[in-house]
């Protein structure tokens, strides 16, 4: 009952949901702690979670690539390559194997 | 064939670009692979690749095979173009215009297909933007262009085969199987041992990605049978090196089985370590982008379009081949990168347990090529998905933009100065026209009838040598008279080995007498001397000649001096700069000689540099381990010392940890079982064990100090460490009680460790050492800590005593042994009979009327009347000493200690006090720690030395801090010399304790002086000290040398003449052999040369197989080549006409190739190392059924694989083209 709600406020949330995502992911790659395998676990579990909910296509994954890409670019050439470059790549390699499995295992719902 | 015009056109032009980099006659040579074959391939080739024993230095085995193939065709093409620029340039063009086509089709194959329906011009266009990214990618343009070696040849090898296979797979059609195999023959080093790295990093994935394309994309089928008929053809065609190389690889006692699979390759330095310690250094970012690791900046931003292009295709992209291309990427760009999450490097650490993983220690270089291959590919995609997506202007736009960018970025690669670059720092250039008065040098050395070698001045570190062009350009790689004048030549101090370091002391000490000696043995005919000031001149000397600078002479002119003072005579200039000096006759020793005495010893390097025992060059040594001549011994006493465990102050070394969780971290818990697990994995290396248990403690006391004063609670009560099920007890680690707690109990386990270790009473002697330092380390840091710690002065008076408790107990457990500097351990060989005893006298000993040596309970004194021969070598002689068999072998040597403290003062603000004498020092702590103190300066201070600073003392329970400091000069203009603590101790006693520290003095260090310090929060404090020494700890040598018995008697060596028939084979006709000899081969010791006598043949099963094989060897080649049958000349004699060298020549093929296969082998077991480094074999009569004249050969033998495999090879090779152009022929007749 409780999961359903929640999947319900979820889907009526899409936007913000991976609104959220992306400032999360802005929020980690700018910070200056050093990139823990835990939060990317944690993030990524909630992204394909999303995947499940939201029925999300393989495009809006490389959308985000897009995203991390900018991100990238910014670091890049205002520090060269730096701890947050770093976590922008590691990110990236992420997400773009995330995509690609998407496109080789269709969501059935 | 019209559709690719434009990009053949291309392919021409890039052929052609790599002509204008090199001036008429330059070459770009020297790294290490040398690449000589590109300079004189012919003599390349007969010098090194057709033989497994190559003349470097002392000589080594070596398996060149592999690059024969090459180095004939290079060998073919110098007969047709003359010149090595032009044969640089082919091959050069060759790499740039081939990596573009291959790339060019392979991409054009994978977008032609129907999933993607491209217009043909797209397909066109993205092809060749595929094939320029790919050549002019920043990661290879900037990778091995600039040193190349004959891997880089991967760089069109890679893609050809690729293209090649995806063709055969696709059409079955077999010629481009077969030319696929035929070209990786020609090319052998990429896919033979020593290419294994490029090899295993390509073909594996590739292979993978061409099935999973082939079978599940365009679904075809793959006939396997073909597959494996064509491995088996591959097999075939690289018997010639690959089977040689793997009979090395599981000979396990050879160096390339232990690189493969010892299991220090996990943890060594050539593994594990090297790669972690690269991995940090490597950059994803930069991978994504295609920039090369080197580069970093802002304006590169740019290549972000790379990346940006890549999510363009995903995007777009609507089929498999192009995700199938992305999955392959991201593999290599993990295992290019190996910094994707923490998860991800720690699994690649794990591959390198996998045996041969370690070639991958170098990973970026080693992946960087299938990296770029695998993104090439998947650009060219991406940019066709892209234009596909785009109007007919916006499509024009865009591929022109990318073309113009790439080319753009490629102008450096273009005009030649990547590829032949300019080093900015150095003004360097490594392309030079070689000096036609060095080639008169080479001609000298190669038409030079001696089989002798020769020693390259100025000498270097690495072996390299360096050659100044015609131009100003610079060689700088292997020495080229080994290489093509197929002489020995040490270029380098790590040739010299195992007299290397020997030889600069010798340098150093300009000792010309010792350097004759070397001479000798190394079979040094010829010094050459390049007196040219420029390769002695700054931009070389920080890396070419930075450690022996520090023995050799200062500049060219010390250099001439030095040249001309040792044993040469006759000189003969080349022009004004290169010089060759011959060896005295007296002082040369022929390549292959008999023996006058053979001596038995357990250090053939003592014996082999001692004037005094080994006066005659012909006298050799050989191992304890061959007990072949029992009446000539040796023996040198082993020493039994913790001090040998304990060189470059390593008791005395920081830990310095790292803590990523803070004591009430709700993680912390994990820690002690990590700690735990890795101690675990290293339970069976006690030396990491026992350094990581280090490590551990060190912890323990970081944390202390980090968190100590603020973080950390007391809790008034004894703490337990929590048991495993104790799982609610895990967050109970962060209090000052089970800090100390824990610190005790690891240190109590360590020691305990130590104390029941199967090591020797040295090793744990060492130990002990070494925890006792740590915790006197410790036991300052954290009394200092804890006194300056901001908390209640309760709770740090607490902390205190509870830390003072600890340590009191754990220095009780310790317990270190007490030094004696006046007795000396040793151990000898259990070797019996009758010797006389020596001992090597040094500056450190004195009174030695007063020395004894013990042994088995009986005391030996020096002679009263010593001879003076015995004087002149610094020996003492002692009693003579029967040794029973099966006796103690164990011998003290005790001589009283020159104490350097004797006649010294401490200072006191100005007062001196004796420091023999008792000394009572009386401190007022009202004015703090800082108090000058007592200071003593040590006399006779010298470096790379071990003292012992040893006294008693008693400080009525304060604290007081024992210092020692060194000093050296420092390149500071204002500074010029600097104290460095080397370490401080709290001395606090309540009774008489003895102190002792062993300190060895570094290179640099200059003088050095003690210091004590009132450390105790009383207001007065006092210390009392007596018997202080300070001795300098240097073992003298102790040797004892058997005295012959009666029946010894000193036998004529026969007479012999050598000829060379090419490096692995030589001819030696013995006459006058009445008696047992040595007969002595001064190259490298291995076990694969034999001695053969011809006549006799060897009846076991694999003697006659090879005698059959031989046979027909000999039949076939007695058809086309006949033996050389003329009168051997005599060019040398030596010893009176003893040994006489005959005319060398350099065979590899003729019937008498084949006159030692299946025959017998002379004296195997009794072939043995001399001289540390050489070849030995004690012949009886009896070996050669007591005939005493007869002609041996000496031959690598192992070598004739070369000659089984190498015709397997040839055969294959000759049918697969014969087959290959009777299908062309029959094909094109049908067609007709």
């Amino acid at each position: 009952m409780i999961l359903k709600l929640l999947f319900s406020v979820l889907r009526q949330n899409k936007s913000g949901a991976l609104t959220a995502i992306g400032l999360i992911l802005t929020g980690d790659i700018f910070s200056p702690q050093t990139q823990s395998d835990l939060i990317i676990l944690i993030i990524l579990g909630l992204y394909v979670f999303f995947i499940k909910v939201f029925n999300l296509k393989s495009k809006v994954t490389f959308l985000f690539c897009f995203f991390i890409l900018g991100l990238l670019l910014i670091e890049f050439i205002f520090t060269g390559v730096s701890e947050h470059s770093e976590k922008a790549s590691v990110w990236l390699f992420l997400f773009i194997a995330t995509g690609i499995l998407q496109e080789l295992v269709p969501n059935n719902k | 064939m019209k559709n690719h015009k434009l990009a053949i056109f291309i392919g021409i032009i890039l052929f052609i670009v790599p002509f204008f980099w090199l001036k008429p006659g330059e070459m770009n040579l020297g790294g290490d692979s040398g690449r000589l074959y590109f300079y004189d391939p012919y003599s390349f080739l007969k010098n090194y690749t057709l033989y497994n024993f190559i003349a470097s230095g002392k000589g080594v085995e070596s398996i060149g095979y592999v690059f024969s193939s090459y180095t004939f065709v290079l060998f073919l093409l110098k007969f047709i173009f003359k010149s090595p620029t032009m044969l640089i340039a082919i091959f050069n063009g060759l790499i740039v215009s081939t990596a573009f086509l291959s790339v060019y089709f392979i991409v054009r194959e994978l977008l032609g297909i129907k999933e993607f329906s491209f217009k043909e011009k797209i397909i066109n266009y993205s092809s060749i933007l595929a094939g320029f990214f790919y050549i002019f990618s920043q990661e290879l343009m900037n990778g091995g262009w600039a040193n190349p070696i004959v891997s880089h040849n991967q760089l069109f090898l890679n893609p050809l085969i690729f293209l090649l296979l995806l063709k055969y797979l696709l059409t079955k059609n077999n010629v481009y199987a077969i030319l696929a195999l035929l070209i990786s023959v020609i090319f052998a080093t990429n896919f033979s041992y020593v290419g294994a790295p490029t090899f295993f990093s390509f073909y594996p994935l590739s292979l993978l990605f061409l099935f999973i394309y082939v079978r599940y994309i365009r679904r075809l089928s793959i006939s396997y049978k073909s597959v494996v008929f064509g491995i088996f053809l591959f097999l075939l065609l690289h018997a010639f090196h690959l089977f040689p190389e793997l009979s090395s690889v599981f000979l396990f006692s050879s160096a390339v089985s232990k690189t493969v699979f010892s299991v220090e390759g996990i943890s060594s330095r050539g593994g594990l370590d090297y790669f972690i310690a690269i991995a940090a250094s490597t950059k994803v970012t930069l991978s994504w982008m295609s920039l090369n690791q080197s580069q970093n900046n802002p304006w590169l931003a740019v290549y972000i379009v790379m990346p940006l292009v890549l999510l363009g295709g995903f995007y777009f992209n609507k089929g498999k081949t192009f995700l199938l291309s992305g999955i392959f990427f991201l593999i290599v760009l993990f295992l290019a990168t190996a910094n994707i999450t923490d998860v991800g490097l720690s699994f690649y650490k794990l591959l390198f347990r996998i045996p041969g993983f370690s070639m991958f220690r170098n990973f970026h270089g080693q992946w960087v090529y299938v990296f770029t291959f695998f993104y090439t590919i998947l650009f060219g995609q991406a940019v066709a998905i892209v234009a596909s997506r785009l109007g007919r202007r916006s499509t024009f736009i865009f591929l022109g933009s990318f073309f113009v960018f790439i080319l753009l970025f490629s102008i450096s690669f273009l005009n030649g100065s990547i590829p032949i670059p300019t080093y900015k720092d150095s003004g360097l250039r490594y392309a030079f026209r070689m000096d036609p008065m060095y080639e008169k040098v080479l001609d000298f050395y190669k038409t030079d009838p001696i089989d002798g070698k020769t020693i390259s001045f100025p000498f270097t570190g690495p072996g390299y040598q360096i050659l100044q062009g015609l131009n100003g350009g610079v060689y700088q790689g292997l020495p080229i008279v080994s290489y093509v004048a197929g002489k020995g030549d040490f270029a380098g101090y790590g040739s010299l080995n195992p007299y290397d370091n020997i030889f600069l002391e010798y340098m150093k000490e300009q000792d010309f007498g010792a350097i004759k000696k070397l001479f000798s043995i190394m079979n040094i005919k010829y010094v050459f001397y390049n007196s040219d000031p420029f390769i002695y001149s700054d931009v070389f000397t920080g890396y070419l000649y930075a450690h022996v600078s520090e023995y050799a002479p200062k500049s060219q002119e010390e250099y001439k001096s030095f040249v001309e003072s040792l044993p040469v005579g006759n000189r003969i200039d080349f022009g004004d700069k290169y010089h060759v000096y011959s060896v005295n006759t007296d002082t040369f020793l022929p390549h292959i000689f008999t023996t006058s005495d053979v001596v038995y010893t357990n250090d053939q390097l003592s014996f082999t540099t001692n004037p005094y025992f080994n006066d005659s060059a012909r006298t050799v040594s050989v191992s304890m381990d061959d007990p072949i001549n029992k009446d000539s011994a040796v023996l040198y006493g082993s020493t039994q010392t913790f001090l040998s465990m304990l060189t470059n102050n390593s008791h005395l070394h920081r830990h310095a940890p790292f803590i990523s969780h803070a004591l009430d971290d709700m993680f912390y818990g994990f820690v002690p079982l990590k700690e735990k697990f890795d101690l675990y994995r290293l339970k069976d290396d006690p030396m990491a064990y026992f350094d990581r248990s280090m490590l551990h403690l060190s912890k323990r006391i970081f944390e202390m100090q980090k968190f100590g004063e603020t973080a950390m609670p007391i809790i008034k009560k004894t703490w337990k460490q929590p048991e495993l099920w104790e799982i609610y007890r895990l967050n109970s680690y962060n209090s000052w009680e089970a800090s100390i707690s824990r610190y005790q109990s690891g240190t109590e386990d360590l020691i305990d460790l130590v104390g029941k270790s199967s090591d020797s009473i040295v090793i744990q002697e060492a130990n002990r050492i070494k925890i006792n330092e740590q915790l006197f380390r410790h036991q300052i840091e954290l009394v200092r800590f804890i006194r300056n710690m901001n908390r209640k002065k309760e709770e740090k008076e607490y902390i205190y005593s509870i830390t003072n408790k600890m340590f009191e107990g754990l220095f009780q457990k310790v317990n270190i042994p007490i030094y004696n500097p006046s007795e000396y351990y040793y151990d000898l060989p259990d070797y019996p009979g009758e010797y006389t005893v020596f001992l090597g006298t040094n500056e450190t000993i004195q009174n030695i009327g007063d020395a004894n040596i013990s042994i088995n309970n009986k005391k030996l004194r020096p002679l009263q009347k010593t001879p003076d021969n015995n004087l002149k070598y610094n020996l003492l002689q002692f009693d003579n000493y029967s040794f029973k068999p099966y006796a103690d072998t164990n011998i003290v040597l005790n001589i009283p200690a020159k104490n350097l403290a004797k006649d010294t003062r401490w200072e006191n603000s100005g007062s001196a006090i004796g420091s023999e004498q008792l000394l009572t020092f009386d401190v007022n702590n009202n004015i703090g720690e800082n108090t000058k103190g007592l200071m003593l300066d040590i006399p006779e201070w010298q470096p790379n030395t071990s003292y012992l600073i040893s006294f008693d003392y008693l400080t009525d329970g304060d604290d007081f801090v024992f210092s020692f400091y060194d000093k050296k000069e420092t390149a500071d203009v204002l500074r010029q010399y600097v104290s460095n603590l080397v370490f401080e101790k709290i001395l606090n006693s309540k009774t008489w304790k003895v102190h002792q520290s062993i300190v060895n003095s570094e290179g640099e260090s200059l003088n050095a002086f003690l210091q004590i310090t009132a450390f105790s929060q009383k207001n007065i404090s006092r210390m009392h000290m007596k018997n202080l020494s300070i001795t300098k700890i240097k073992y003298p040598t102790v040797l004892f040398k058997k005295i012959p018995n009666d029946l010894h008697i000193d036998s004529q060596p026969p007479q012999i003449t050598f000829t060379k028939i090419n490096p692995s084979k030589y001819l030696v006709h013995v006459t006058g052999a009445k008696n047992p000899y040595g007969l002595v081969f001064l190259g490298s010791f291995n076990n694969n040369w034999k001695i053969i006598d011809s006549r006799i043949e060897d009846k076991t099963i694999i003697g006659s197989t090879f005698r059959f094989i031989g046979s027909i060897g000999r039949s076939i080649v007695g058809l086309f080549i006949k033996d050389d049958i003329k009168q051997n000349k005599i060019v040398a004699t030596y010893f009176n006409g003893d040994v006489q060298e005959g005319t060398h020549k350099n065979i590899f093929l003729a019937p008498s190739t084949f006159e030692s296969w299946g025959k017998h082998m002379v004296a195997e077991d009794k072939h043995s190392k001399t001289l540390e480094y050489a070849n030995a074999w004690i012949i009886d009569p009896e070996d050669m059924q007591g005939r005493s004249e007869y002609t041996l050969i000496i031959e690598m033998y192992n070598n004739n694989n070369f000659y089984i495999f190498g015709f397997i090879s040839v055969f294959t090779f000759i049918s697969l083209l014969v087959y290959s152009i009777k299908k062309r022929i029959s094909k094109h007749e049908k067609n007709n």
